[in-house]
C-alpha cells in the first residue's frame, strides 16, 4: 500500500499564480522517494500541501489508503508526517532537550523532560541517531541541527519524512552522515521523500524519483533504471521560444574580470568558492543556475556590498576589490539586485529611489538638489516607459513591472560600463519581462558588457552570448549557447560534470 | 518637497475625534461634566503663552532625540539621560563661566556624547540600545542627584543645586528649540546624511545595496538625537529653572514624554514642534482641572493618557507592523 | 511622514482657537478662598502632603473657608503656576506646602504684593508682607523620642539606638541635635549609657537604600530606628520588620512627621509628628481672623505643630491608609488595639515621667534649642552633645 498518494492536486494562488496543475505522486512505504526539479516547478508547494500549511485548490490527499483533509501542521504531524525545511525550526538558545520537549508538549501535555530525555536515549539507541540532548543548539554544527529536526519528528511519531533540500546547508563529510542516517530510517520503516534538484543525490540515495516542471510531474521512475541524463533530460525539456529578437554579440575588450573570487555567507559559510570570469564589451554573460548556489553572494561581491576573502576583481585593468560599492558604482559598475525588497524603500518616493544609487549626481556639497533629482526621475520614466503619475508619488504604489523598470532604468541612466543584474525578470507580467529583456539586449548592443544572473533557464538562453553555469560556489562550464544541450546543462545545474 | 497628504490629516483628525470621544466617556463615567473639565483643560492649558512656550522647549526637543534616531531606525530611550547630562553640564559650566553660550555647546556637546556612546555600543558591540538607555537614564538619575545634593549644593537653599548665575539666564528659549527643528528638518529632507538616514530607517538592506553604511546612520542620527535632548536640558536649566532641586523634579520625565510627542509628531520635526506645543498645554490645563473641579490629578493624567494614546497608536501600529514585516520578509 | 506634521499644524492651531475661544470667568467675593498648592506628587502621600489636605478641609469646615487644591507636575511648572494664579487674584490666601516651593515664591513674592503666601516647612530667608513662612522646631520632637527610644532600647535589651536620615540638609540637622539630646537626656536621668547611630542615606526616595542600611545598623545591634528619610524609611521599616520575623532579634522602628504605626503596628509603636495640618489650618485662621503677619513662623511642642502622635492621631492615618488600600488584613481598631498595647508594654512610666518632664520644660520655654546656621556649628554641637554637653544645644536655658 504506498504511504503517500496525492491525486490530481491543483493550486491556484489568490493572485491567479497556478503553482501546481494535476500533479499526482504516490511514495510507497519505506522508499527513499525523490522529488526533483528546478526553481518554481512546485516541490516545495506540493511538500508544504503535504504537511498541511497550505490547503490545496483541488485534489485528493491519501495517507496509507486513507483520506486526509489537515488543517494544520499538527493535524499532519499526527497523522504522521514529519517535515524537515531548510531552515530549522528550532530555538536557538535553548538545549536540545528543552526543543524536544518543546515539540512534543502540544502531543502530549502531561509529558515531563525527563519522559523526553528517556524517549529521546531509546529513539537514539534504535536509529544510531545522535545528538547531545544537554547541548545549547547554537552551539552545535548545522548538520547535528538538522539531525535534532530528525528526531524531533522521529519523536512525534512521524512515519512519512519529508526533507525540503536537506544537503544544501551541509558540508559534504555532513552529506554522507545524513545518507547514511536516511538509509538506517529506511531500515526502520520510514519513509523519506528527498526533495533536490542536484541529479548525483537522486542517483545516490533515492528509489525512485518524481521529477517535476512547472506545476506537473514529467514522470516518475525507478532510479536505478534511469542515467543522470535522462534525469537532466525530464527536468529542464522545453520548447526554447525565442521571441525576441537578436543581433549577433560584437564582444570587445575585457572590461570585467573575476579570478579565484571566494565569498562567505553571513553564516560565514564559504558560498563562492573560487570562481573565474570574463566579461567583455558589448556581450551578455549569463550565469544559470539552480537558486541558492553562491549567486547572490557572487553578486554582492563583484558589486561591492560583500567583501570576498580571496581573489580579485578587475575593472578596466584596476584592481577593485577592496572598494566600496559607492566608489564601484562612481567607476561605471552597476548592480542591479534579484530582489525588490533591497532595490527600492518601498515607503519612499519614485524620486527618492531613483536617487539611491546616483547620489553623486544629485547633490552639491551634501545638500541634495531636488529639482536635478526630479529631472533625473522624469528622465527614468520617461525612457523606460514608468507609469507612475508623478516622481512623487510612492513607489509601492507602482506595480511591480515598472518597480523594476525604475530599478533598471536608474543604473542604465548613469550609462555604466559593466551592468550585472540579477532575475530581471522575477514576478514581471509578459510585457514587463519582455521589455526589460529588450532593455538589457539594447544595452548589450551599445557596446556595454553586461552580467545576467537568472535561475530563469528560458531567459539566461534567450539573452546570453555566452552561459556559465554555477553549483555549489563553481562555474561548471562556460561556453556558447550552441555548445550547451538542454540535457547537458540540466545535468550542469544538478551538479554532474558534462 | 513639502505637500499634504490628505490621508494623513485625515487620520489625526479621527484620531483627535476619537480620543476627545473616550475621553468623554471617561469624565462621564466618573461623573465629571466633560464640557466644563475640556474647556477648563484648553483654556488654561493654552492661555498662559509664556508658559506654554517655557514648557514645550525641552519636550519639543526630547521629542526630536527620540524620532531622529527613529527615523534611523533606532529606538532612543534615552532622551531621558541625554537630557539630564545637558542640563548639569550646562549649570555647571554657566556656574563656573557665567556666560550662556559656552553653556548651551557643552550641555548640547554632553547629550550628543551620551547619544554617541548608546549607539557605539550597539553598533560595534552590537548591545541593545533600549537596554542600555534604560541603564544609563537611572546611572544618570543617581549621579546628579548626588551632584546636586553632595556636590554642588546651594549653601543657602540646600534642597538645590547652585543656581544659574544671572548673567547667564536666557530667554526666547522655545524659538532656539523651533531652530533646531527647523534645522533638522532641513538636515533629514534636505541633505545627504539626511537622505541616508532616512533610507538606513527604512530599509537597511538598501542602504547597504547602495553603498552607505546603516551602522554609520545610527551614530549620526544618535549624535544628533543626544544633541537635541541635551540642548533641551541646557535651555531648561539657563531658561527656566536656573536650578535642578535635589528630588530632579525639573528634569525626571521629559525624555519619556518626548517619546510621545515624537509619536505623535508622527517623527516629523514640523510635527513635532506642534506636538510639544498641543502636550504641553495639555499638561499645563491638567494641574488646573484639579484645581477648578476638584477631581484628582491622576483624572488630567488618564485623559492626557487616553488622548496620546488614540493619537499615536495608529501610527506606532504602523511603524511595528512595518518592522514585523521587514522581518518576516528577510526571513 | 512629513506630511503628517502639517496635519497636526491645523490642529493645534484648531486647539487652540477654541481654548481661546471659550475663556470665561465667574468671580464672587464673600467666603474666603484658598488654594493649597501641593509638594510635586501631590496627594496620596500617606504624609506632608496628605496632612496639608487635613488641616485645609478641617478649615473649610470650621471656617466656613472655600478650598482648592493643585498638584504641580514639576519644579518646573511652580514660578508661572504661582504668577498665573497671583494674577487672578482670586485666592485671598496660597498655601504652599514643601521646600520646592521655596525658590519659585522668592521669585514671585515681590510681583504680588497684595496676595498673601504661605510656605510650610521652609522659608526664602527673606521677610515681607504678603509672605509667611511656617517652620517647625523639629528639635523639640525628636529630641522627646529620644528619650521614647533609649527607653525602649533598654526595654529591649539593648543600648544603642539608631536613626535612617535623608540627607544632610538644615532640617535633618535639627533632628540630629533634637535626637542625640534626648538619648544623652535619658542617660542624665536614668544613669543608663545610651549610643546612638546616626546613619545618612543622600535619598529620600529609595527604598531599597533604606532597607540596606536599616539592615546594617540593626546588626550593629540598634535596637530602635527613628526613619528620617521619607519614602527611604520605609524601606527601614521593612528590614526591622524582617529582623523581627526571621528570628534573629527583636527591634523598632519610629515613624516621623505622619503616623507611620499603622504600616507595622507591633514594630511601630510611636511616630513623631509634624503637623502640617495644624500649620495650614493657623495660616487660613489668621487670614479669616484678619490678624495676618507676614515673616516666619515656628511651631513646636507649644503650638502642637511638632511631638508625637497620640492614638487619636494613629487611628486617623489607619483609616487613610484603609482607604488608600494600603492596610492590609487589619482594621483601624486592630492597629490602634496593638499600638496601645505596644505602648504600654515597652515605654515604661519611668520613661514616661521624663517625656513629660522634658515636655513641660520645653513648652515653658525653660529650654530653647538652637537651630545651627552653618554645617561647622551643626558639627560642633553634634561633638559636644557626644560629649554629654547637653546644654551645647539649648539657645536658652540649661538642664542638669
Amino acid at each position: 500500500m504506498p504511504a503517500v498518494e496525492m491525486e490530481g492536486i491543483f493550486k491556484v494562488y489568490p493572485d491567479g499564480v497556478v503553482a501546481l496543475r494535476g500533479v499526482t505522486l504516490r511514495v510507497e512505504e519505506g522508499e527513499i522517494h525523490g522529488l526533483l526539479g528546478e526553481n518554481g516547478a512546485g516541490k516545495s508547494t506540493l511538500m508544504r500541501i503535504l504537511y498541511g500549511e497550505i490547503k490545496p485548490t483541488e485534489g485528493r490527499i491519501k495517507l496509507f489508503g486513507r483520506e486526509v483533509n489537515f488543517s494544520g501542521p499538527w493535524d499532519a504531524i499526527r497523522h504522521g508526517v514529519g517535515m524537515v525545511y531548510q531552515h530549522f525550526t528550532l530555538v536557538p538558545t535553548f538545549t536540545v532537550l528543552e526543543n524536544l520537549y518543546l515539540a512534543l508538549l502540544p502531543l502530549n501535555p502531561d509529558i515531563t523532560p525527563e519522559e523526553v530525555r528517556k524517549l529521546a536515549e531509546k529513539k537514539m539507541e534504535e536509529t544510531g541517531l545522535r545528538v547531545p540532548l544537554g547541548e545549547v543548539v547554537e552551539n552545535l554544527p548545522i548538520g547535528v541541527q538538522q539531525r535534532v529536526e530528525i528526531i524531533k519528528a522521529l519523536l512525534q511519531n512521524a512515519k512519512i519524512l519529508a526533507l525540503d533540500e536537506p544537503t544544501s546547508v551541509l558540508t559534504p563529510i555532513e552529506v554522507e552522515e545524513l545518507f547514511k542516517t536516511l538509509r538506517e530510517l529506511k531500515k526502520e520503516g520510514i519513509t523519506i521523500i528527498f526533495i533536490t534538484h542536484k541529479l548525483k543525490e537522486v542517483k545516490e540515495i533515492t528509489d525512485r524519483v518524481t521529477v517535476m516542471r512547472r506545476g506537473e510531474v514529467v514522470g516518475t521512475v525507478n532510479t536505478g533504471e534511469v542515467s543522470e541524463k535522462d534525469l537532466a533530460r525530464m527536468m529542464v525539456q522545453r520548447e526554447v521560444v525565442m521571441s525576441l529578437q537578436k543581433s549577433p554579440a560584437n564582444p570587445g575588450e575585457v572590461v570585467f574580470r573575476v579570478e579565484n573570487l571566494k565569498v562567505r555567507d553571513e553564516a560565514g559559510i564559504e558560498a563562492v568558492k573560487g570562481v573565474t570570469l570574463e566579461l567583455r564589451e558589448g556581450e551578455v554573460l549569463g550565469i544559470a543556475g539552480v537558486q541558492g548556489n553562491g549567486q547572490r553572494e557572487l553578486a554582492e561581491a563583484l558589486a561591492g556590498i560583500r567583501l570576498p576573502h580571496d581573489g580579485r576583481i578587475i575593472f578596466e585593468g584596476r584592481d577593485v576589490t577592496s572598494l566600496g560599492a559607492a566608489e564601484r558604482y562612481k567607476l561605471g559598475i552597476a548592480y542591479v539586485p534579484d530582489s525588490r525588497k533591497v532595490g527600492l524603500v518601498g515607503d519612499m518616493k519614485i524620486v527618492e529611489n531613483v536617487i539611491l544609487t546616483n547620489l553623486p549626481r544629485v547633490t552639491s556639497s551634501g545638500r541634495i538638489m531636488w529639482d536635478a533629482a526630479e529631472s533625473l526621475s522624469e528622465e527614468v520614466i520617461k525612457r523606460f516607459d514608468v507609469v507612475a503619475p508623478s516622481v512623487k508619488a510612492p513607489i509601492k504604489h507602482l506595480s511591480g513591472g515598472n518597480q523594476q523598470k525604475v530599478m533598471v532604468g536608474r543604473e542604465i541612466v548613469r550609462e555604466p560600463k559593466v551592468f550585472i543584474v540579477a532575475e530581471p525578470t522575477q514576478g514581471l507580467d509578459i510585457g514587463a519581462t519582455e521589455f526589460i529583456r529588450r532593455t538589457i539586449l539594447n544595452l548589450r548592443d551599445s557596446g556595454k558588457a553586461v552580467l545576467l544572473i537568472s535561475t530563469d533557464l528560458d531567459e539566461v538562453l534567450q539573452l546570453s552570448d555566452r552561459i556559465a553555469v554555477i553549483y555549489e560556489g563553481r562555474i561548471m562550464a562556460v561556453g556558447r549557447p550552441e555548445e550547451f544541450t538542454l540535457e547537458r546543462l540540466g545535468l550542469l545545474m544538478g551538479g554532474v560534470d558534462a | 518637497m513639502l505637500s499634504v497628504d490628505r490621508e494623513s490629516i485625515l487620520e489625526v483628525l479621527m484620531s483627535l475625534i476619537i480620543a476627545f470621544a473616550v475621553g468623554t466617556v471617561v469624565l462621564v463615567v466618573l461623573g465629571y461634566d466633560p464640557i466644563r473639565v475640556y474647556s477648563i483643560l484648553f483654556k488654561y492649558g493654552y492661555g498662559n503663552t509664556d508658559y506654554l512656550l517655557k514648557k514645550s522647549t525641552p519636550l519639543l526637543l526630547t521629542g526630536l532625540a527620540f524620532s531622529v534616531p527613529a527615523i534611523a531606525g533606532v529606538f532612543n530611550i534615552g532622551g531621558e539621560s541625554q537630557l539630564y547630562v545637558g542640563a548639569i553640564t550646562a549649570l555647571l559650566v554657566a556656574h563656573y563661566t557665567g556666560s550662556a553660550i559656552p553653556a548651551v555647546i557643552i550641555g548640547t556637546a554632553a547629550g550628543a556624547l551620551l547619544g554617541l556612546t548608546i549607539a557605539a555600543l550597539r553598533v560595534y558591540r552590537n548591545i541593545n540600545e533600549v537596554i542600555t538607555a534604560i541603564m544609563l537614564n537611572w546611572t544618570f538619575f543617581y549621579f546628579i542627584a548626588y551632584l546636586v545634593s553632595a556636590k554642588y549644593a546651594n549653601p543657602k537653599v540646600p534642597h538645590e543645586s547652585v543656581p544659574v548665575p544671572p548673567g547667564a539666564r536666557i530667554g526666547g528659549i522655545f524659538f532656539i528649540a523651533v531652530l533646531t527643528a527647523l534645522t533638522y528638518y532641513y538636515v533629514l529632507h534636505f541633505t545627504e546624511i539626511g537622505y541616508k538616514m532616512r533610507v538606513s530607517g527604512v530599509s537597511p538592506q538598501s542602504a547597504r545595496y547602495a553603498g552607505f553604511s546603516p551602522e554609520k546612520m545610527v551614530l549620526t542620527s544618535m549624535l544628533l538625537g543626544g544633541a537635541a535632548a541635551g540642548l533641551g536640558g541646557a535651555l531648561l536649566v539657563l531658561g527656566a529653572t536656573y536650578t535642578i532641586d535635589t528630588t530632579l523634579s525639573a528634569i525626571y520625565g521629559i525624555g519619556f514624554t518626548g517619546i510621545g510627542i515624537g509619536l505623535l509628531g508622527r517623527n516629523n520635526p514640523v510635527g513635532i514642534i506642534f506636538s510639544s506645543l498641543f502636550m504641553s498645554g495639555l499638561i499645563i490645563g491638567g494641574q488646573w482641572v484639579e484645581l477648578k473641579t476638584g477631581a484628582p490629578p491622576e483624572l488630567a493624567d488618564t485623559l492626557i493618557g487616553v488622548i496620546v494614546i488614540a493619537l499615536a497608536v495608529p501610527y506606532a501600529y504602523r511603524l511595528l507592523m512595518k518592522k514585523v514585516g521587514q522581518r518576516g520578509s528577510a526571513a | 511622514m512629513r506630511k503628517g506634521g502639517i496635519a497636526l499644524a491645523l490642529i493645534g492651531l484648531v486647539v487652540m482657537a477654541m481654548a481661546s475661544g471659550c475663556i470665561g470667568g465667574e468671580s464672587e467675593k464673600e467666603k474666603v478662598k484658598v488654594a493649597v498648592l501641593f509638594d510635586v506628587g501631590g496627594r496620596g502621600d500617606l504624609s506632608f502632603n496628605d496632612m496639608a489636605y487635613l488641616g485645609a478641609e478641617r478649615a473649610k469646615e470650621e471656617l466656613g473657608v472655600e478650598v482648592e487644591y493643585m498638584t504641580p507636575k514639576s519644579s518646573e511648572d511652580m514660578v508661572p503656576l504661582l504668577k498665573q494664579l497671583a494674577e487672578s487674584k482670586e485666592y485671598d490666601l496660597l498655601v504652599l506646602i514643601g521646600f520646592l516651593w521655596t525658590t519659585p515664591l522668592d521669585q514671585v513674592a515681590d510681583q504680588y504684593p497684595d496676595q498673601k503666601f504661605v510656605l510650610i516647612d521652609s522659608t526664602t530667608g527673606k521677610t515681607r508682607e504678603n509672605e509667611l513662612d511656617i517652620l517647625f522646631r523639629e528639635q523639640e520632637a525628636a529630641a522627646l523620642i529620644g528619650v521614647i527610644a533609649s527607653g525602649m532600647a533598654y526595654e529591649l535589651g539593648g543600648d544603642t539606638i539608631g536613626a535612617v536620615a535623608g540627607m544632610d540638609i538644615p532640617p535633618l540637622w535639627k533632628f540630629h541635635i533634637g535626637y542625640l539630646f534626648g538619648a544623652k537626656y535619658f542617660e542624665m536621668k536614668t544613669g543608663k549609657p545610651v549610643k546612638m547611630i546616626w546613619q545618612y542615606t543622600g535619598t529620600f526616595g529609595d527604598t531599597q537604600v533604606g532597607y540596606n542600611t536599616g539592615m546594617q545598623l540593626l546588626q550593629q545591634n540598634v535596637k530602635v530606628i527613628y526613619g528620617l528619610a521619607g519614602l527611604t524609611h520605609v524601606g527601614m521599616f521593612d528590614a526591622v520588620i524582617d529582623w523581627n520575623e526571621q528570628g534573629k532579634g527583636q527591634a523598632f522602628a519610629v515613624g516621623q512627621d505622619a503616623s507611620q504605626e499603622w504600616y507595622a503596628p507591633k514594630y511601630i509603636p510611636i511616630s513623631g509628628s509634624k503637623r502640617v495640618d495644624t500649620a495650614v489650618y493657623d495660616a487660613i485662621k489668621m487670614v479669616v481672623d484678619g490678624n495676618w503677619k507676614g515673616g516666619i513662623m515656628t511651631l513646636g511642642l507649644k503650638e502642637n505643630g511638632v511631638g508625637y502622635w497620640d492614638l487619636d492621631g494613629v487611628r486617623q492615618f489607619a483609616e487613610f491608609a484603609k482607604e488608600a488600600g494600603k492596610l492590609k488584613d487589619m482594621t483601624p481598631d486592630d492597629v490602634v488595639n496593638i499600638v496601645k498595647e505596644q505602648r504600654e508594654k515597652y515605654i515604661k512610666p519611668e520613661v514616661w515621667e521624663i517625656v513629660k518632664e522634658l515636655e513641660t520644660k520645653i513648652k515653658n520655654g525653660e529650654i530653647v534649642f538652637k537651630t545651627p546656621q552653618s554645617h561647622d556649628e551643626y558639627e560642633q554641637i553634634i561633638n559636644e552633645l557626644q560629649k554629654g554637653n547637653l546644654n551645647a544645644a539649648l539657645e536658652k536655658g540649661s538642664v542638669s
